[in-house]
């Protein structure tokens, strides 16, 4: 009878047959084919290593875990890299962390102002209305994508305690600026780097200059585990806090499978609780269950590895639409990199000139009957999003720049699955539905 | 600090103090080694299968050697069945399933402005002390050190401590149970609460007070620190079932 390892090696042999078959190498088709503006890119390795988990069946977090944050922390240069199960969800726990009693007299408490920006992704606000605080609105560049730092420097108020800004498609904010004003002001500076992991600021990786961070790994972003996300800091307090918060707001910091990791399970004191009660069940924040399986972050282990190389294929497509595109600056802004930052582009932002003579609709609209993928800028105006119209927020100053990109921005792909042959076939499409449009002059 | 992580850890040395009291230094993983001084890690002594996730009975240690560096060491004294199977059953060359790093038993430099650091030390309850200390020669600050042991034999970190004497912020302050101490001031008998407080007058107001120890001791202490007003907020304990 085979023993355990080679049963498991039969089983990953025929796995990466498996891989050969069913995803090979795909073709493409100009005018079949679709090109998507974002997507997987996996080989026969992360379906192994999911296999190899799911093989354990231990099934929560277990050594894949470990390994993975261990990795991201190791990538991204911070201290604590702790996983969970989506951006949204990272943003949410980091958010959260900066109002925990650990923190005491700094901590967020409801009323206080956050500074954002209504031109991105909700669930960069969200966390700061479901907190009961008011988020505080500002405009963004066009080009960059990110916020004003003039509206910013006026929107602080006596009532402001922090800004929580993304990383707009990957291109750092001007973080010169903002960390100033953070230490002038005594604020909390959360990066949201859900588009935007391996992209650098005077040569750091975004996420190290705030308090705290997080990262997506749904399937469209850099790296992706299907659905899962991080955050990570350099600050135990609020790794703690965060940890807690993500694992039902428990006090206690054993894994599954640990027990009495604290050395003092039945000998502390907390709350009114009896002396000694059991500190696996001892709760020091109101907190969720956030977390992901050892499966999720088994692919994750082996997306680590390719990281490096899907940063350098994101800045290399993004290279060749921008040589593309300069034929068209007439009827197209096209995207810049911020000043000292060398971005990871999540994608390649481009805003339809008022004057090029057709809409971003109607060009979306063609791209699309022609099997080309596009994105809006997220939410363009979240302001203007059902959901928002009756929240309260402030609105630091006219958000003139947010509205063109809600009508006229949209985003082309730069993910690592994109070849310069997609890209050829997309700006040859670009080049005819053009020659038909005349310029509005 | 880092994540936690479990890694096999080769025995690399073994030193002994005397009867049942033993260092014991590990070569781990560089990244293994970012924790903040008066971490612990676990120790096991049975097997881990990381495939199968369950973390066997294991018993914790501070870290007593510094951070980022490639090897972890841990002090321990022979008192009940575990530590007498790690007395038979550890090696140089064996390989340890450890675990860390844990724990808020943390020495921050800021308390220092508040007024003098006494760090309490009750045999091997010196080690979660002794990165801080190497960690911050040259500096401001009045850092002491109340260290108790039974035996000459059993001081641990003698050079370094030898070393530290000079430097103008730390404080030494040795008792030896039974015997005398060669090349370093020490009193005879226990310590004391008496002692300290009379040593630090009006300081003893402003003063933190860390404890680490045998349980007794630690409990005494506590009382004992609190009978002087100390306010609970300035005393930080280590401490273990």
């Amino acid at each position: 009878m085979k023993n355990e390892r080679e049963l498991r090696d039969e089983i990953l042999g025929l796995v990466k047959e498996f891989y050969a078959v069913k995803f090979g190498k795909p073709e493409f088709i100009p005018g079949t084919s679709p090109v998507r503006y974002a997507g997987r890119v996996f080989d026969e390795r992360e379906i192994q290593s999911l296999v190899d988990s799911s093989l354990d069946f231990w099934l929560t977090e277990g050594r894949y875990a470990e390994e993975f944050q261990a990795q991201f922390a190791e990538f991204v240069g911070t201290e604590f890299a702790i996983l969970t199960n989506s951006g949204s969800s990272a943003n949410l726990l980091a958010f959260s962390a900066l109002t925990s009693e650990l923190l005491g007299d700094r901590r967020l408490r409801a009323g206080d102002e956050v500074i954002s920006v209504a031109a991105g992704f909700p669930t960069t606000v969200n966390p700061i209305l479901q907190s009961n605080m008011v988020p505080v609105f500002c405009d963004v560049d066009i080009g960059t994508y990110n916020i004003n730092i003039d509206q910013l420097r006026a929107a602080i108020s006596p009532k402001t305690r922090a800004i929580f800004l993304a990383h707009t498609l990957g291109n750092p904010y001007n973080l010169d600026a903002i960390v100033e004003l953070v230490k002038k002001h005594d604020l909390w500076l959360i990066e949201d780097c859900c588009d935007a992991l391996g992209s650098r600021y005077h040569g750091k990786h975004v996420g190290t200059f705030g308090h705290v961070a997080t990262c997506s790994f749904y399937p469209a972003h850099h790296i992706t585990i299907g659905e899962g996300g991080m955050v990570f800091t350099d600050d135990e307090v609020i790794a703690r806090a965060v940890t807690s918060f993500r694992d039902w707001g428990r006090d206690c910091y054993c894994h599954g499978g640990e027990n009495n990791t604290c050395g003092k399970r039945f000998s502390s004191q907390y709350g009114t609780l009896p002396r000694g009660y059991d500190h696996k069940y001892v709760y020091s924040h109101i907190g969720y269950n956030l977390k992901v399986t050892d499966m999720q972050a088994a692919i994750g282990v082996e997306q680590m590895k390719k990281l490096p190389q899907f940063v350098e294929r994101r800045k290399q497509n993004f290279r060749t639409w921008t040589e593309g595109f300069q034929r068209w600056t007439d009827r197209f802004i096209l995207p810049v990199a911020t000043v000292g930052s060398d971005p990871s582009w999540f994608a390649f932002p481009v805003t339809v000139k008022a004057d090029a003579g057709f809409t971003r609709t109607e060009l979306t609209d063609y791209l699309a009957r022609h099997q080309v993928e596009t994105r809006n800028l997220f939410a363009g105006n979240l302001l203007r999003q059902p959901a928002y119209l009756k929240t309260v927020h402030r609105v630091a100053g006219p958000l003139a720049n947010t509205d063109t990109i809600m009508k006229d921005t949209f985003f082309l792909g730069t993910y690592p699955g994109l070849s310069v042959a997609q890209i050829n076939h997309v700006l040859e499409l670009l080049r005819e539905f053009i020659s038909s449009h005349g310029l509005k002059r | 600090m880092a994540n936690p992580i479990k890694v096999l850890g080769r025995i690399a040395s073994i030193h002994t103090y005397g009867e049942g009291v033993y260092e014991v230094t590990f070569e781990v993983p560089l990244r293994v080694t970012r924790f903040l001084p008066g971490q612990f890690l676990h120790l096991t002594l049975d097997p881990f299968d990381p495939t199968t996730g369950y973390w066997p009975e294991s018993r914790v240690f501070s870290i007593a050697s510094q951070p980022r560096q490639d090897s972890v060491t841990v002090v321990y004294s022979v008192k009940g069945q575990y530590t007498r199977r790690m007395e038979r059953e550890l090696r140089v060359g064996h390989e340890v399933w450890l675990k860390l790093p844990y724990g808020d038993f943390i020495i921050n430099e800021d308390l220092l402005d508040q007024g003098p650091v006494v760090l309490l030390a009750g045999g091997t309850g010196v080690a979660p002390y002794w990165p801080f200390l190497r960690a911050r020669s040259a500096r401001g600050g009045e850092v002491h050190l109340y260290y108790g042991i039974r035996r000459p034999d059993h001081l641990l970190f003698r050079d370094g401590l030898m070393e530290l004497q000079h430097e103008p912020w730390f404080r030494l302050h040795l008792t030896v149970e039974d015997g005398v101490l060669d090349g370093l001031p020490s009193a005879r008998g226990r310590l004391s609460i008496v002692t300290v407080a009379h040593d630090l007058g009006p300081a003893v107001d402003t003063a933190n007070f860390f404890l680490s120890g045998p349980p007794v001791m630690i409990h005494n202490f506590k009382s004992q620190l609190g009978a002087l007003s100390v306010e609970s907020k300035r005393i930080h304990i280590d401490e273990w079932e």
